[in-house]
C-alpha cells in the first residue's frame, strides 16, 4: 500500500509542471483581421459578449472557439414611424435581463432626400439559427440630448459606451463640446444629462449597482480620475487619480467587483490596478495595446473579455495559471504580420503564452535591455535605421536564427545584397518585415499633355538641374507647373539641395561610406543648384516671416503676405514621394531612377522594419520558431521586393469585394434605366458611365502588387541597398541640422559646409575601422 | 606598532569591501571584457583588441589630444595655484574672503558653468567684444580648434581653487624663521621659493601635480556639452571615444581603450612617484 501511495505521490509530483505547461487555462484569441468581422458596439450579459454591426450581430459564449453571426432582420422590424421613405440604423447594443437589444434609430427623408432622425428605440434581438428577429422592446426613446442638428436635417450622436441600469440606458457619448454621459430612461421619459460627470472616456459597472466613470480632460493631461456614480441616489464620488503619460489613458478598462480592482491592457499584459495602493499587476499577455481595445469586461468567471477591430481576446486574470513559458514581443513598428501571427502561433503552441507590445520603444532602453542582460523582450520588431538594432546587430547581440526552416527558405531566395544586410558570415541575425522606398516621381499623364517623354527628361541630378530652366520654358500656357506652386525659390533651392543630398547618401550607402561629402561630384552638383537661375519658372519671392504666438503660447511663423489660394487646375509635374517598389500601382505619378551624374548609377535604397530575436531570452527556441510565423504573414508586396522569385502581380485584398460592390451597382443601374423614365435617363446614365470607369479604374490601380511595379523593380534590383543606422542621417545631435543652416543663412559656404560634415563623418567613420 | 591592531581592521574593513567589489573586483573582471570578441557570447581573442584599438585613427588621436590638454592644464594650474597660494600668504590673515571665495568655482554644479561659458564664449559675447577692443578680429571660440582655449580656461577657473587650497596649507606648515633668515641673508623671492619653498612643500606639490593630472585627464563633459559626441578633432578626447563605443555596445573598445590608458597613466604616476622620492632623497 505504501508503496501504490508513494508510486501516485512521484507521479503527482512529475505532473506538478505541466498544470502550469499550458498557457493560462480558458484563454481565447479570436482574430478578425482578413475576415468580414466588423462591429461598432458590444454588450455582455456575463457569458455572452455580443458585436453588433448595423446588419450583423455576433455572439461569443464561454467555451466557443470562434463568434456565431447572426444577420439582424431589420426589414421584419414593425412600426408606424417607420416608412419605405427613411430607414433605420442600430447606433447601439445593451444587455438587460439576460437578453439582448440594440438601440436602433429610425431616419426619414425629406423631399430633397435630406434625412432627419425621427424616433429611437430599444430593439429586442431574438437569436435564432443564422438570423435575429427584431423585435420593438420600448417605449420612443428621448433622444433629444443626443440628437445633433445641421443645416439639412439632424442625427444621432455617436454611442461610445451603453449600459442598462434598472430600466435606465446609461450613455457616453462625444460631440462637439467633448465627452459627455447621459441618462436615457427606457420607459420613454426625459432623458438627462449627468451634469456632474465631465468628460468621461470610460464607462462600465461598478459595485453596488452603481457605475464607474473614467474622467479626463486632455487639456489637463498628466492625471485621470476616477469616480463612482451611484443611480439610486443620483450622486457622484470621487474614487481616486491615475497618473497618465502620454495621453494614454487606460486601454480596456473594466471593474471586477471580486477582486475590488480594475483591470486594463498596458504593454502586451493584462493588468490588474489596486485603487487604493495604486500598486499595478501584470496578469496575463494580451496582443493588444494601448490604444486598440474598443470594450472590455470582466465575465461571470472572473474572465477579463477584451473587443478590439482586430480581434477578441478572453484571459485569464488568475496570475498563478499562467503559463511558465512565454515570449513578449516589442512590437514598435505595428507591423501587422506581428499580429496576425499570433493567434496561428498560440493555437498551435498550447504551452506559450504571448505578449505583444505595441509601445515605441526609444534605443536607450534597448541597449540598457543588452548592457543589463535581461530579457524583458524576447523578439524586438524596430526599423532598421535604428541606431540600438545597428549596434546590437554589429555587435552580436542578436540570436542566430540559422536553422529554422522557414527563416532559411526566405533567406534563401532573397537578394543577395539584402541577406547580407541581415545575416554575419553566413549565420542569419535578423528577419526583415516590411520595406518600402520613396523617391522622385514624375506625373505621366501631365508629360503627355506637354509633349515629352521620359526619355526626354534628364535621370540624373546633374543634367537635371540644368534642365530645369528649359523644362519651365515648354510649360507656357499648359497649366503644369514642374515643382508645387506654392514654393518660393528659396524653398525650392532648399527642396533640390535636400533632393541631392539625400541621394548622395544613398549612393555612399551603396558605393562605401569612406568617399565622404567633400567631393567634388556633390560640390558641384550642389553648387549648380546654388547657381541655378529660377526667374523662368516665375516663383514667388521667398516671404518674410513673422513670429506669432498662438493661444497656448507656443511660437509659430507666419508670412508676412499670405500665400496665393491654391489653383486646383494647375498640375504639377515631379514630386519626391513616389513608391518606389512593387507596392501597389502608380497612379498619377511613376518614379524616376535619379542617379548622381551619368556615370553613376541609380540606388535603390529601401527603409525596413526587422525583427530580431534578443540572444539573452529564456524561450529562445520558441521565439525563432514564432519569427516563422511572421514571415508567414508577411505582406505580398515585402516579398516582392526581396526577392527576385516573386513575380507575380497580387491583386489588392479589397478587390474582390469592391468589385462585386460595382458590378452589383452596374447591375442595378442597367435594370433602372430599362425601367426609367426619359427624364431620369440621362442622370442614370451618366452614374453609370462613372460606374463603368471606377470599375476600369480597379481593374487598372487595385494591385498589392502591380505588374508594372514588379517590372520597374526588377530593372532596378542590381542597386537595391537596405537603409541601415547613419548618424549623419539621423543626426541625433542636430550636428548636421546646425551646419546646413549656418549654411542657409549665409553663414558659411558650401565648400566649408561639406568639408565640415565630411569631417564629422569621417570621425564617426574612422572610430570602427 | 599598532597596539589594536584587530579593531583597526574592523573599521577599516567596510571601506576596504567596498573598494574591493566596486573598484579592485571590476577592474581585474574588466580585463576579461578586454580579452573577448564582443558578442554576447564572449569568446576569448587573446591581444586583438589590443592591437585593433592601437592602430584605430580615432583612439590615438583622443589619446593624444588627452595628453596635450593634460599636460597644458594640469602643470597650469600647478603654477597658478602656487603663486595664488602664495599671494594669499601675504595678505594672510585679510585674506580670509579670498581664501573662501576661491573655492567657490569648485563648489559650482558644471552645467552652470558651462551655460555662463557659452554666453560668454559666444560669437557675440564678452571675450570678442574685448578681443575687438584690442584691435582684433571675432574668433569662433565654441567652433573648430578654437575650443580648446575655452575648455582649458574652464578647467583651470574649476580647479584652480582645490588645488590653491592645497598649497595654501602646505605653505603654512613652512617655519617662517626660515624666510626670516633667507631675507637677512639677502635672498630674494625665487631664491626663497626654489630654496626654502618648494623643498619643503614637495610632498604637497607632486600631490597638486598628480590630483590635476587625474582631473585633466577626465576632461569630457565640458567637451560633450559644447561639441557634442564629435566634436573638432582638437578637443576630441579619449572619453569621447570611449562614450561612442559605449553607446555602440563596443564594451571591448572601452575596456581596451580603458586599460591601454591605465598603463600609460600608471606608467607616468610612476615617473611622478619615482621624481619624488629622489628629490626628497636629495634634500633629505
Amino acid at each position: 500500500m505504501k508503496r501504490l501511495y508513494a508510486f501516485f505521490l512521484v507521479i503527482a509530483i512529475a505532473l506538478m509542471p505541466l498544470a502550469n505547461a499550458f498557457a493560462s487555462a480558458g484563454d481565447v484569441t479570436i482574430d478578425f483581421t482578413d475576415r468580414d468581422v466588423y462591429f461598432s458596439r458590444t454588450a455582455t450579459d456575463g457569458s455572452t459578449v455580443y458585436f453588433l454591426s448595423d446588419t450583423v450581430i455576433y455572439a461569443w459564449t464561454a467555451g466557443a472557439a470562434d463568434v456565431t453571426g447572426y444577420r439582424i432582420l431589420m426589414e421584419e422590424l414593425e412600426s408606424e414611424d417607420i416608412s419605405d421613405n427613411g430607414y433605420v440604423s442600430a447606433i447601439g447594443v445593451y444587455c438587460d435581463n439576460g437578453e439582448v437589444y440594440a438601440i436602433v434609430a429610425v431616419y426619414g427623408y425629406d423631399e430633397e432626400y435630406n434625412s432627419s432622425l425621427g424616433s429611437v428605440y430599444g430593439v429586442r434581438l431574438k437569436l435564432e439559427g443564422e438570423t435575429a428577429m427584431p423585435e420593438i422592446a420600448t417605449a420612443p426613446l428621448d433622444w433629444e440630448p443626443l440628437t445633433e442638428s445641421y443645416d439639412y436635417g439632424s442625427y444621432a450622436r455617436y454611442v461610445n459606451s451603453c449600459t442598462a441600469v434598472d430600466g435606465v440606458l446609461y450613455i457616453t457619448s462625444y460631440g462637439d463640446i467633448g465627452s459627455e454621459a447621459f441618462a436615457v430612461p427606457l420607459n420613454g421619459k426625459y432623458a438627462s444629462k449627468l451634469e456632474d460627470i465631465t468628460e468621461p472616456v470610460v464607462m462600465g459597472r461598478y459595485k453596488d449597482g452603481a457605475l464607474f466613470f473614467l474622467e479626463y480632460d486632455y487639456n489637463k493631461p498628466e492625471e485621470a480620475s476616477f469616480v463612482a456614480y451611484d443611480p439610486a441616489s443620483d450622486t457622484v464620488s470621487a474614487l481616486g487619480e491615475m497618473e497618465i503619460e502620454n495621453y494614454t489613458v487606460p486601454n480596456g478598462l473594466v471593474y471586477s467587483e471580486k477582486d475590488d480592482a480594475f483591470y486594463f491592457c498596458e504593454k502586451g499584459s493584462v493588468v490588474r490596478y489596486d485603487m487604493s495602493s495604486g500598486e499595478k499587476t501584470a496578469v496575463n499577455d494580451i496582443i493588444a495595446s494601448n490604444y486598440s481595445i474598443d470594450s472590455a469586461y470582466i465575465l461571470d468567471n472572473g474572465f477579463y473579455a477584451a473587443c478590439s477591430y482586430n480581434g477578441f481576446y478572453v484571459r485569464n486574470t488568475d496570475p498563478d495559471q499562467r503559463s511558465s513559458k512565454r515570449i513578449m514581443i516589442c512590437n514598435s513598428v505595428s507591423s501587422a504580420a506581428v499580429q496576425k501571427a499570433y493567434p496561428v502561433y498560440t493555437n498551435e503552441h498550447g504551452d506559450v503564452s504571448v505578449g505583444i507590445s505595441n509601445d515605441y520603444i526609444e534605443d536607450s532602453a534597448v541597449t540598457e535591455a543588452m548592457l543589463n542582460r535581461v530579457s524583458d523582450f524576447d523578439i524586438y520588431v524596430v526599423s532598421a535605421n535604428m541606431g540600438a538594432y545597428s549596434a546590437c546587430f554589429n555587435r552580436g547581440y542578436t540570436a542566430e536564427m540559422t536553422g529554422n526552416e522557414k527563416i532559411d527558405a526566405m533567406f534563401a531566395e532573397m537578394y543577395p545584397s539584402v541577406a547580407k544586410a541581415f545575416s554575419k558570415d553566413g549565420v542569419i541575425l535578423a528577419v526583415p518585415v516590411s520595406s518600402y522606398s520613396d523617391g522622385f516621381g514624375v506625373s505621366a499623364e501631365l508629360l503627355e499633355k506637354i509633349g515629352l517623354t521620359m526619355e526626354d527628361i534628364p535621370s540624373n541630378w546633374e543634367d537635371f538641374v540644368k534642365w530645369i530652366p528649359e523644362g519651365a520654358s515648354l510649360l507656357e500656357g499648359k497649366d503644369v507647373v514642374l515643382f508645387d506652386q506654392w514654393m518660393t525659390d528659396k524653398d525650392l533651392r532648399w527642396e533640390l539641395f535636400t533632393w541631392i543630398f539625400l541621394d548622395y547618401m544613398k549612393y555612399l550607402t551603396y558605393a562605401g561610406q569612406e568617399q565622404g561629402y567633400n567631393t567634388d561630384m556633390l560640390y558641384s552638383l550642389l553648387k549648380s543648384v546654388e547657381d541655378l537661375d529660377l526667374s523662368p519658372l516665375g516663383l514667388r519671392e521667398a516671404q518674410e516671416e513673422n513670429v506669432l504666438y498662438d493661444e497656448s503660447g507656443d511660437e509659430y511663423y507666419a508670412s508676412v503676405e499670405p500665400a496665393p489660394a491654391y489653383d486646383d487646375g494647375l498640375g504639377t509635374l515631379f514630386t519626391s514621394y513616389v513608391s518606389q517598389t512593387s507596392e501597389g500601382s502608380y497612379g498619377e505619378y511613376v518614379p524616376m531612377a535619379m542617379s548622381m551624374t551619368k556615370d553613376t548609377p541609380f540606388i535603390l535604397q529601401m527603409e525596413m522594419n526587422v525583427a530580431f530575436v534578443n540572444p539573452f531570452s529564456e524561450n529562445r527556441d520558441e521565439a525563432i520558431a514564432y519569427l516563422g510565423y511572421i514571415i508567414d504573414n508577411l505582406e505580398a508586396s515585402h516579398l516582392s521586393n526581396i526577392s527576385p522569385e516573386r513575380n507575380e502581380p497580387v491583386r489588392s485584398r479589397y478587390y474582390e469585394t469592391e468589385k462585386a460592390y460595382v458590378d452589383e451597382q452596374i447591375a442595378d443601374l442597367k435594370k433602372l434605366i430599362e425601367e426609367c423614365s426619359e427624364e431620369e435617363k440621362q442622370a442614370l446614365e451618366a452614374s453609370l458611365a462613372d460606374m463603368n470607369s471606377y470599375k476600369e479604374y480597379i481593374e487598372e490601380r487595385d494591385w498589392e502588387v502591380s505588374p508594372e511595379g514588379i517590372e520597374w523593380l526588377r530593372a532596378h534590383d542590381d542597386t537595391i541597398v537596405v537603409s541601415t543606422y547613419n548618424p549623419q542621417y539621423s543626426d541625433e545631435e542636430g550636428v548636421i541640422g546646425n551646419l546646413l543652416s549656418q549654411y542657409m543663412d549665409h553663414s558659411i559656404d558650401l565648400r566649408t559646409l561639406l568639408s565640415s560634415i565630411d569631417k564629422k563623418v569621417q570621425m564617426m567613420y574612422l572610430e570602427e575601422n | 606598532m599598532f597596539t589594536r591592531k584587530r579593531s583597526l581592521w574592523l573599521f577599516l574593513l567596510p571601506g576596504l569591501a567596498g573598494l574591493m567589489f566596486f573598484y579592485v573586483l571590476p577592474f581585474i573582471g574588466g580585463i576579461w571584457y578586454s580579452l573577448t570578441d564582443g558578442s554576447y557570447k564572449n569568446s576569448f581573442v587573446g591581444m586583438r583588441n589590443y592591437l585593433n584599438i592601437w592602430n584605430n585613427t580615432m583612439f590615438r588621436l583622443g589619446l593624444k589630444n588627452t595628453m596635450e590638454l593634460s599636460a597644458i592644464c594640469a602643470p597650469l594650474i600647478w603654477l597658478l595655484a602656487f603663486l595664488t597660494a602664495s599671494l594669499l600668504m601675504r595678505i594672510r590673515p585679510q585674506g580670509v574672503f579670498f581664501r573662501s571665495g576661491i573655492l567657490l568655482p569648485y563648489l559650482m554644479p558644471s552645467s552652470a558653468m558651462l551655460l555662463i561659458w557659452l554666453v560668454i564664449f559666444d560669437y557675440g559675447g564678452v571675450i570678442n567684444r574685448l578681443v575687438v577692443l584690442l584691435g582684433f578680429e571675432k574668433v569662433k571660440w565654441l567652433e573648430g580648434s578654437a575650443l580648446r582655449t575655452p575648455i582649458i580656461l574652464l578647467f583651470v577657473w574649476k580647479n584652480l581653487g582645490f588645488a590653491t587650497v592645497i598649497f595654501l596649507s602646505a605653505l603654512q606648515e613652512v617655519p617662517e624663521p626660515l624666510y626670516e633668515y633667507a631675507r637677512l641673508e639677502g635672498a630674494g623671492f625665487l631664491k626663497q621659493t626654489f630654496g626654502i619653498t618648494l623643498p619643503l612643500i614637495i610632498p604637497s606639490a607632486f600631490l597638486v601635480m598628480i590630483l590635476e593630472w587625474i582631473n585633466a585627464f577626465k576632461i569630457f563633459k565640458e567637451v560633450y556639452f559644447i561639441g557634442g559626441a564629435y566634436p573638432d578633432e582638437s578637443v576630441y578626447t579619449l572619453q569621447n571615444y570611449m562614450n561612442n563605443m559605449f553607446s555602440k555596445l563596443n564594451y571591448q573598445n572601452v575596456t581596451t581603450a580603458a586599460y591601454s590608458f591605465a598603463v600609460i597613466v600608471f606608467a607616468l604616476f610612476g615617473i611622478l612617484y619615482f621624481t619624488q622620492r629622489r628629490l626628497l632623497k636629495r634634500l633629505g
